[in-house]
């Protein structure tokens, strides 16, 4: 084909095909090029919908609003009235607390069924693993909802226990508190909990756990000796799985957290609803995952610093 | 004083569903030996050593162990120890750690422990490597810390599973040697499973050779070898040849049969085969244990002249195969190049040559 | 290891833990049927009611068009861009693979409402009006990470020798893509297809910072929470979308989990 273009009367339209050609043979004949030409897509596009939007929230968070437009100059008041007003910080703090609660409870609870499901459940084991997913995968809003139907003051369990008699007063504190945000958000965030520890545990050589109880260990002793250490990168993975994107969470807490429910998620979500206030709610933004990233950091490098020893 | 049956497998049955990976089972093994299981894949012998250990549980019959049964005793409570065929080293420790993990119950003072440690790294030659973790071990080095995290329990008897099966044949050769010099420094009762018969000869004081879930002959190296009890033994350790025959006549230490083709062959009779007149038999000769001629040798039998079918040259053997007339098979003969190769004596492709046999190196089976 | 007969504590958990996952999902069809305004007990009878006037809302059906327009669009060109970077991960030895890899999995690690108002920033930079675009762009970012993690799993499986086998019988490139790994490669496909199409059905969180005067569904759903004599119209809607994410999510991962036993050793094969 090069040659029949070379021999046609456009001589110059067959040399710039034969350049073209040469870059396209150099181009598979590199196999590192090839595949980061096929990796550039997706690149292009995490670059331009992900590191560009943040690297602008995160200049927007030095701006200031001025009625309806911003002003863009550089300054730190946003900032100064985050640890200026004792309210953010404490809100931030009970955020991140209540998503340490949630992780806790969700990695707990996960944990056991995730041994079961590793260890025990030999047959039918894809249908164990599709009915975990398939909650998860179903609309959160539906499952938030859920719950808020089920723990309402005239709610599902409410009137369920009144009907067969068992109390006489709905039960105050189901919801629209701190503990019906934990129950929902465990809820919710199972399944990211349960398949990173199913994956750990699964990928444990079983000849080590013989070789524990060969070296005298009972089923405790090795689950505690050998299991648990070497299942230890999933429980981190599910940790962070759970604390991560808990701690940004505006739905929850509106729909079942009530009053005392209150996340960071939600104030940012005004700031950049009727607060009508961008700068200062992509300040808030900057800060929360400034210092989510740091506890990360700073809890794995403690851990692995603790493995070491 | 060495017990004798110091491990006493008793009629042991395993069953898996339908499959029955071993049947009637009994072995016995005296303290202090390096005794082998030996078989192909799927013969049962990791079975074996797996109930031995106590992570499967017989369907029928019992273990000893130094005369108390093991059937009540779990795996985490019997005097045994294993090395595992990956070796199992806990990639989450180290090498010291690693080592000290059976011990953690008997709560030893540190020092002690670590003397304990601190020895067994000398036992296995990797002092100073104490706090390496197991991806910066080699396959060798792997293969010793399994053994000393094993060894520092003080078992009564230590099961390795294919223990040099991962390693690469100059290592295992050298292993080979390691692995039975430690046993006989510690003393410790060792069986081991292996489908390299070879590696069983080398190693092993006895050797039980198994098949399809069936014990075939327990025996020394030697006798296995020399004196196999079967076809299916001797086909699986070495090579060999078999022509059957009728038993002529049976004398006090001779016994001559007539092998057709091969003409008259004498056996050299021992106390195990004493088959009668006219008995069929199966006449084994190890390739090895003929010699080859051009001229005819001065001898009445055991003598056969056939013409070499292929030669192929090893270095310090040759291999032939020769056809005799009106046999099926050609004979395998494998002849040391003592004299140097030019020699005329040495046999080439199309030669007509001379095979004997000393009555000795006959075995007689049983027919099929 | 060691066989009990007895039964297994572990499995009891296991399936009280099924029932935790289950039980206030299923409330929603259970009430769904109930003829009464008010979500609970005891039941006082059957209806349809409340599927008649679902049905009956325009505004619903605007929406539904809008998030199947949407989820369509966001799982083909995420599952395209998904399958083309794990082909690249597995198939090529790439320098600074795991560091790429990490990259594009950042938006799993990152609270949805950060991504949603950074997007929100972006398009208003850039002087976009929110629309349905806006939120699909949103959740192709979102589902590519996705995307990629089930193809990665998929191809890994896949031995690198069968697309050499194929070119070595004289095939080329592309005949070897359509021949070998396309066909390899499509349960995994449809698996992600299926998966990043509920993804951006269901989501909320960005969708909520997006979206201009036309709805999706999750976004017409959480207007109508606020008005309680709307809530049992949202239980039949919301029964009816539970019915169909689990059959697509039970038949997504019943493809991508069938013959795939290499769940063990990617640990991305979650």
């Amino acid at each position: 084909m090069i040659r029949r273009l070379l021999a046609s009367p456009a001589g110059a339209g067959g040399l710039g095909a034969l350049l073209l050609e040469r870059v396209r043979r150099r181009f598979l004949r590199s196999p590192q090029m090839r595949g980061y030409a096929l990796l550039s897509p997706t690149l292009f596009v995490m670059l331009l919908f992900l590191v560009v939007p943040l690297g602008i929230l995160f200049t927007l968070s030095f701006w200031k609003q001025d009625g309806l437009f911003f002003a863009p100059a550089f300054s730190i008041d946003n900032y100064v009235a985050f640890f200026g007003r004792i309210i953010y910080s404490k809100l931030l703090a009970t955020s991140i607390g209540t998503s340490l609660c949630v992780a806790t409870a969700t990695v707990l609870l996960a944990y056991p069924m995730a041994y079961c499901l590793a260890f025990r459940i030999k047959r039918a084991k894809i249908m164990w693993l599709i009915l975990i997913t398939v909650p998860f995968w179903t609309s959160f809003l539906l499952r938030v909802f859920a719950w808020k139907i089920t723990l309402g003051y005239q709610g599902v369990i409410n009137s369920g226990l009144m009907t067969i008699g068992l109390i006489s007063e709905p039960l105050q504190f189901l919801l629209y508190n701190r503990f019906s945000l934990v129950v929902t958000l465990t809820h919710a965030w199972a399944a990211f909990a349960i398949l990173p520890i199913y994956v750990s545990l699964e990928k444990i050589d079983r000849s080590l756990l013989e070789a524990a109880t060969d070296l005298g260990d009972g089923p405790v002793a090795r689950f505690f000796g050998v299991t648990l250490p070497l299942s230890m990168p999933g429980v981190i993975a599910a940790f962070l799985f759970v604390f991560i994107p808990t701690v940004g969470d505006y739905v929850t807490p509106r729909l079942v957290g009530g009053t005392g429910g209150i996340m960071i998620g939600n104030i940012i979500q005004t700031m950049f609803g009727r607060g009508n206030n961008w700068p200062m709610g992509a300040a808030l933004a900057v800060i929360s995952m400034t210092t989510i990233t740091l506890l990360v950091i700073v809890t794995l490098w403690f851990i692995r610093k603790m493995r070491q020893r | 004083m060495r017990k004798r049956n110091f491990i006493e497998v008793r009629n042991v049955t395993k069953r898996f569903g339908r499959v029955r990976a071993l049947h009637s089972v009994d072995i016995e093994v005296n303290e202090g030996e390096f005794f082998a299981l030996l078989g192909p894949s799927g013969c049962g012998k990791t079975t074996l050593l797996r109930i031995l250990a106590g992570f499967e549980s017989p369907t029928e019959g019992e273990v000893f162990i130094d005369g108390q049964a093991m059937s009540a005793v779990p795996a985490n409570r019997r005097p045994v120890n294993m090395v595992f065929q990956n070796y199992a080293i806990f990639p989450h420790l180290n090498v010291r750690q690693n080592i000290a993990y059976g011990l953690r119950r008997q709560r030893l003072p540190k020092a002690e422990l670590d003397a304990v440690i601190e020895r067994a790294l000398v036992l296995i030659k990797l002092e100073g490597f104490g706090e390496r973790r197991s991806d910066q071990l080699s396959g060798g080095q792997r293969q010793r810390v399994a053994l000393a995290r094993a060894l520092v329990k003080q078992p009564k008897v230590l099961l390795l599973d294919e223990p040099l099966g991962a390693l690469d044949k100059r290592l295992r050769e050298q292993m080979q040697v390691e692995l039975r010099a430690l046993q006989q420094e510690v003393g410790v009762t060792f069986v081991f499973v292996t489908h390299d018969q070879e590696e069983a000869l080398s190693m092993s004081d006895r050797i039980a050779v198994l098949s399809e879930g069936e014990v075939l002959q327990v025996d020394t190296p030697e006798r296995l070898y020399e004196r196999p009890v079967s076809r299916e033994v001797a086909d699986f350790i070495g090579t060999m040849n078999f022509v059957e025959g009728e038993v002529e006549g049976v004398d006090t230490d001779m016994i001559s049969v007539d092998a057709g083709p091969l003409g008259r062959v004498s056996a050299a009779s021992d106390e195990r085969t004493r088959p009668g007149r006219g008995a069929r038999v199966l006449i084994a000769i190890r390739p090895e244990k003929i010699a080859v001629s051009r001229e005819r040798p001065d001898v009445p039998s055991n003598l056969v002249r056939g013409q070499v079918s292929a030669a192929s040259y090893l270095g310090d053997r040759s291999h032939l195969r020769v056809d005799v007339p009106g046999l099926g098979a050609p004979i395998s003969v494998a002849s040391q190049n003592i004299l140097p190769l030019l020699h005329s004596a040495h046999a080439a492709e199309s030669d007509a040559m001379w095979l004997s046999w000393p009555a000795s190196a006959v075995v007689l089976l049983p027919p099929e | 290891m060691e066989q009990t007969k007895r039964i297994d504590g572990l499995i009891v958990y296991g399936v009280i833990y099924l029932g935790f996952l289950y039980l206030p999902i299923l409330l929603i069809p259970l009430f769904s049927f109930n003829d009464s305004i008010y979500i609970a007990f005891p039941l006082k009878g059957f209806t349809l009611q409340w599927y008649e006037a679902m049905i009956a809302q325009d505004a619903l059906v605007r929406s539904l068009m809008n998030s199947l327009k949407v989820a369509s669009a966001v799982a083909v060109i995420s599952t395209i861009f998904g399958t083309l970077a794990a082909k690249a991960v597995t198939g090529y030895n790439l320098r600074g693979k795991a560091p790429v890899v990490a990259f594009i999995m950042i938006p799993f690690v990152i609270p949805g409402i950060i991504l949603g108002i950074s997007l929100l920033v972006l398009i208003n930079r850039l002087g976009v009006t929110p629309s349905l675009l806006t939120v699909g762009l949103g959740h192709i970012m979102i589902a590519i990470p996705f995307s990629m993690m089930v193809m990665i799993s998929r191809l890994e499986g896949l031995d690198r020798d069968l697309e050499e086998a194929s070119m070595d019988l004289g095939e080329g490139v592309w005949s070897t893509f359509w021949r070998v790994t396309f066909p390899l490669a499509l349960p995994g496909i449809v698996a992600s297809l299926l998966l990043t199409f509920t993804l951006s059905f269901d989501e909320f969180l960005i969708a909520f910072f997006l979206t201009g005067k036309e709805a999706t569904l999750p976004i017409f759903i959480f207007s109508q929470l606020r008005l309680s004599q709307k809530l049992p119209n949202v239980l039949a809607l919301g029964s009816c979308i539970l019915a169909a994410s689990t059959v697509v999510i039970a038949a997504a991962e019943y493809i991508r989990r069938r013959n795939l036993r290499s769940d063990r050793q990617s640990g991305l094969g979650v």
